[in-house]
């Protein structure tokens, strides 16, 4: 068993975890600690931030080796500074992450992925090996080409319980390992149940959804989910284009940059762009509507919820905004809502 | 509506300081500066750039660029209070009701298309994102051109040639816009004002440490944040020389005394803007507010003959925008430097 | 054929029977109480016992409200928004925009011409506005529930409210009590502070309600003061109440029991 690396946000790329010899292990803010993270941290802030802190000052986490943050958001930037309170022995690395895309931040991105990759080396007593990261990368590929084939599946007919299990092979590549993720992906193409009618269509996106129970009950729901984008599912398993650059942490930079868009990334030359890829990525995914989970206090998504309100609109594509901390616990109180929303957009 | 706002606050504050020519009237100055800025960001014949806190000011005034930071309208709004319509419009379109209330105000008055129109807008990472996304609304709502100066956290050699090298591309941008190259005279004016400007803070910050301290709660108000607006500039040069006169004089004629300061304070972020009367309730209480955690100079000297590279570092050194250890020990320094015997942290 | 919709909110246990014409031959209002199951089983049966009617003429069921799930003999469950606009539907069919206040949470729903839904907002996060804030500002002003539709008549102030929680209202109420504002100027200073809240959620499912009709169900729209209140934030001349306000959702889910079956 590889020792682990924590991390938290979906802008780390798991093939330098595993290259350099570690097992990954996204902290996903499920948790029955208490609640402490308000000794460290302002209470309004975002509650992804706050369990994944709450774990910390519980010990409510496995053995780490060190901790991997991007300061993606101001949230993660704070966590990355409460760790330190938390847990001051840890080894931790902060990457910047640029928030525009261009030659100069790809540039920067690469800097700072190749500084990743030396310091995870490192902290193994391994000799750095850009072989070893290839070979990474060709397998978490695999997995994100298998990852995309699922959600084909998904977009045009309604499997039930596909969501979810699409969900834990995700999960198992954040927490576990790639090898086994890919072979629970490889199972899961074929679906196990026939395809069936009478859900509604919808799209969901927003922060973070993990649990893979919630998209069971979507199905009871009477939802049918074409699609999700959020840091735990689609823009988590960000396929890398090895051919984007001879320099391998660049391609990884160009990738993560162009293909995870997280509402803290811009195209600066398309401002809102946002809006228009949700719309694209819903009608892609023949949905009939647009449901968005945001995290409280979540201000990247939360200012673009207007431009994507009214994107959405000027496509006569229903929305609907539901707020959270995205676990199960909040899901109950969401129930009606999402009912009386799939009850509005019909089969 | 907010040009005349500005345009009586000028003729106002002018007719004042036509009455008593000799006075020092530091602070007087410092908001007839800023209303004229207020009246050029709301008239509609300048360049206009909005941007976030931390843009280089002095070099969008070296290339005749009027430039402020949204915060500016969402104080503004929250002074008047005129904030609470344009809250409403925000969270009607969805906008959390807890966010900040500077840039709910903001997007409200985004959304509303009341913001003066710019010619373009530069965003900035720091210091927060919040605030970068408001103005990729502003620019989204107004379709106007967006140029993202990203600001690393981590102060290193990578971080700061990354930053000069965007701000290279910033001016390849304004130039675009405005059609005139950057010229290497004004910026080196500008920088020297800049730098003249600073000097001043330094000497003005160095008197506010006097025991008892010649301030008083409302005197250096916002002051460090917001002179950055004019600091490039003679009028900057000008403004800081007026304050550090006025407590100069305050020293030499003994008026601080006069404020029977018992207790010292720090004030943690920036102040509140609604009419709030916490200054005179705490001067009530013999509380005087000696520092604020933003006015303070935390940057080298910029040299001309570097100007990208003397700018990207200030941007990158500022420790409200860097990690907490980095904030806290500036704060430690502070507390020391002035001895305080207490601080208050808003929320806004 | 005779069909039946429950409605079980968190104050009020409401079912209709409704005929083959879509007639309502009975309904009934009781409290919800702690046992929802007992609740609904009396609603069924006072329903049953006015009109008449044995259980087994019943053809279908369809229960809505929070405790829709919980009730056993139920052909389907639906959402109270769903219901609440194919209730108002069959009253005041011309309803574009219907603003249900409940014992529990407020929604505001916009619809089409065929009563259909086309978008909603919904707050159920705090009390505030809501059937059970009332209540509590009702025994903050010592007055009876029923009481405090008319308390704010002749009231000449404009004061409003600033805390909208439950808690910190009920002290603001007795604060104010206390500095001897009089009754009727607390009473209209709720009502204005319920009526921001619901213009808000209102703006959220229609930025511009001109020319669309307004109309309101569920308890709250018996109260004058609150209906009067929101029609003024929204400067509207009238926002339209059916005689029994808080039988629309038990109504419009016993008319979704008559569509299950005639399609």
């Amino acid at each position: 068993m590889n020792k682990k690396i924590g991390f938290t946000c979906a802008y780390t790329p798991v093939p330098l975890i595993e290259a350099a010899g570690f097992s990954p292990f996204r902290i996903f803010p499920e948790s029955k600690a208490p609640d402490q993270a308000g000794h460290l941290l302002h209470d309004n802030l975002c509650p992804h931030v706050k369990k994944v802190l709450d774990r910390a000052l519980a010990d409510d986490l496995p053995e780490l080796e060190g901790m991997v943050f991007i300061n993606s958001c101001d949230s993660m930037r704070r966590l990355a500074d409460a760790w330190h309170e938390a847990k001051p022995d840890d080894p931790i690395i902060l990457l910047d992450l640029p928030s525009g895309i261009n030659s100069l931040s790809l540039d920067f991105l690469s800097k700072e992925y190749e500084r990743l990759a030396k310091t995870l080396f490192k902290w193994n007593n391994e000799p750095f090996s850009t072989e070893k990261i290839k070979d990474e990368i060709a397998k978490w590929n695999l997995l994100a080409a298998s990852v995309k084939k699922i959600e084909g599946i998904m977009s045009r007919n309604y499997f039930p319980g596909i969501a979810s299990g699409l969900q834990e092979i995700i999960n198992t590549a954040a927490t576990d390992s790639t090898d086994k993720a890919l072979v629970m992906a490889q199972n899961k193409i074929e679906p196990e149940k026939p395809a069936k009618g009478g859900q509604s269509p919808v799209f969901v996106f927003g922060n973070l959804l993990f649990d893979p129970k919630v998209y069971d009950l979507f199905e009871e729901w009477n939802m049918h989910v074409t699609a999700s984008d959020f840091c735990t599912t689609s823009r988590f398993v960000t396929q890398v284009d090895t051919k984007a650059d001879d320099n391998i942490f660049r391609s990884m930079a160009i990738s993560y940059m162009e293909q995870t868009p997280c509402a803290r990334t811009m195209d600066t030359t398309k401002p809102g762009n946002i809006a228009q890829k949700i719309v694209q990525r819903a009608k892609e995914s023949n949905a009939k509507g647009v449901i968005v989970f945001t995290l409280k206090f979540c201000d990247p998504y939360l200012a673009r919820i207007p431009m994507i309100r009214q994107a959405l609109q000027k496509e006569s594509i229903p929305f609907l905004m539901l707020e959270g901390d995205c676990t199960m616990g909040s899901m109950g109180q969401q129930q009606t809502r999402i009912e009386a929303f799939t009850e509005m957009l019909g089969v | 509506m907010m040009y005349d706002h500005f345009d009586n606050a000028v003729k106002g504050i002018t007719d004042k300081l036509n009455q008593d020519p000799e006075g020092i009237n530091a602070r007087k100055k410092y908001v007839l500066e800023l209303s004229k800025l207020g009246k050029k960001l709301y008239s509609k014949d300048e360049n206009i750039a909005w941007c976030g806190v931390t843009a280089p000011f002095d070099l969008l005034g070296s290339m005749d660029v009027t430039s402020c930071f949204v915060e500016f309208v969402g104080a503004l709004l929250s002074s008047t209070q005129t904030a609470g319509y344009f809250f409403e419009e925000a969270e009607d379109s969805g906008f959390a009701t807890d966010s900040c209330a500077y840039h709910r105000a903001v997007m409200g008055a985004v959304l509303k298309n009341a913001m003066p129109e710019p010619d373009f807008i530069i965003g900035t990472s720091s210091p927060c994102t919040a605030g970068l996304a408001i103005l990729e609304n502003f620019a989204h709502q107004y379709k106007k051109d967006f140029f993202l100066l990203n600001v690393p956290q981590n102060y290193t050699q990578d971080a700061i040639k990354y930053l000069s090298s965007q701000l290279e591309e910033m001016v390849r941008f304004v130039s675009d816009h405005t059609k005139r190259p950057l010229s290497k005279q004004k910026l080196g004016i500008a920088l020297e004002n800049f730098n003249t400007s600073s000097t001043l803070l330094k000497e003005i910050y160095d008197l506010t440490k006097t025991k008892p301290s010649p301030v008083d709660n409302n005197i250096l108000k916002d002051f460090g944040t917001v002179i950055t607006l004019l600091m490039g500039s003679q009028e900057g040069i000008d403004i800081c020389q007026a304050f550090k006169d006025e407590l100069n004089h305050r020293i030499k004629t003994r008026r601080h005394h006069d404020s029977k300061e018992k207790i010292r304070l720090m004030w943690i972020q920036n102040r509140i803007q609604y009419p709030f009367p916490i200054n005179e309730m705490l001067e009530d209480l013999g509380a005087v507010i000696v520092v604020d955690e933003l006015n303070d100079v935390t940057w080298e000297p910029m040299d001309p003959d570097n100007p990208f590279e003397s700018i990207a570092k200030r941007m990158i050194s500022i420790p409200f925008s860097m990690n907490a250890s980095e904030r806290i020990k500036h704060l430690q320094d502070l507390a020391c430097a002035y001895r305080i015997d207490g601080a208050i942290n808003p929320c806004h | 054929m005779i069909f039946l919709g429950i409605d079980i909110g968190s104050l009020s246990c409401d079912a209709v029977l409704i005929d083959e014409e879509k007639n309502i031959l009975a309904s009934s209002v009781i409290l919800t109480g702690a046992k929802n199951i007992e609740s609904i089983a009396r609603a069924k049966k006072n329903v049953l016992d006015a009109a008449g009617i044995m259980e087994k003429d019943i053809r279908s069921i369809i229960s809505t409200g929070y405790g829709r799930a919980r009730v056993k003999e139920k052909d389907a469950a639906v959402t109270e928004i769903t219901c609440h606009a194919k209730g108002i539907k069959h009253v005041i069919p011309e309803t574009r925009i219907l603003i249900d206040i409940g014992g529990q949470d407020s929604k505001v729903m916009r619809l089409d011409p065929d009563g259909n839904v086309v978008d909603f907002a919904m707050n159920d996060k705090c009390a505030a506005g809501t059937g059970r804030f009332l209540e509590a500002m009702a025994r903050a002003l010592e007055v009876d529930i029923t009481e405090l539709g008319d308390l704010d008549k002749g009231a000449t102030s404009d004061l409003v409210l600033s805390s909208m929680c439950t808690v910190f209202a009920e002290s603001e109420v007795i604060s104010l009590i206390a500095c001897g504002t009089e009754q009727k100027e607390i009473a209209k200073g709720l009502n204005r502070s319920i009526a921001a809240r619901t213009n808000s959620l209102v703006k959220r499912v229609a930025k511009n309600i001109d020319g669309l009709t307004v109309s309101m169900s569920g308890g709250v729209a018996r109260n004058k003061g609150v209906v009067k209140a929101i029609s003024e934030s929204m400067n509207l001349e009238k926002i339209n109440t059916p005689e029994t306000p808080d039988i629309i959702g038990a109504l419009g889910a016993a008319i979704i029991a008559f569509e299950k079956i005639h399609g």
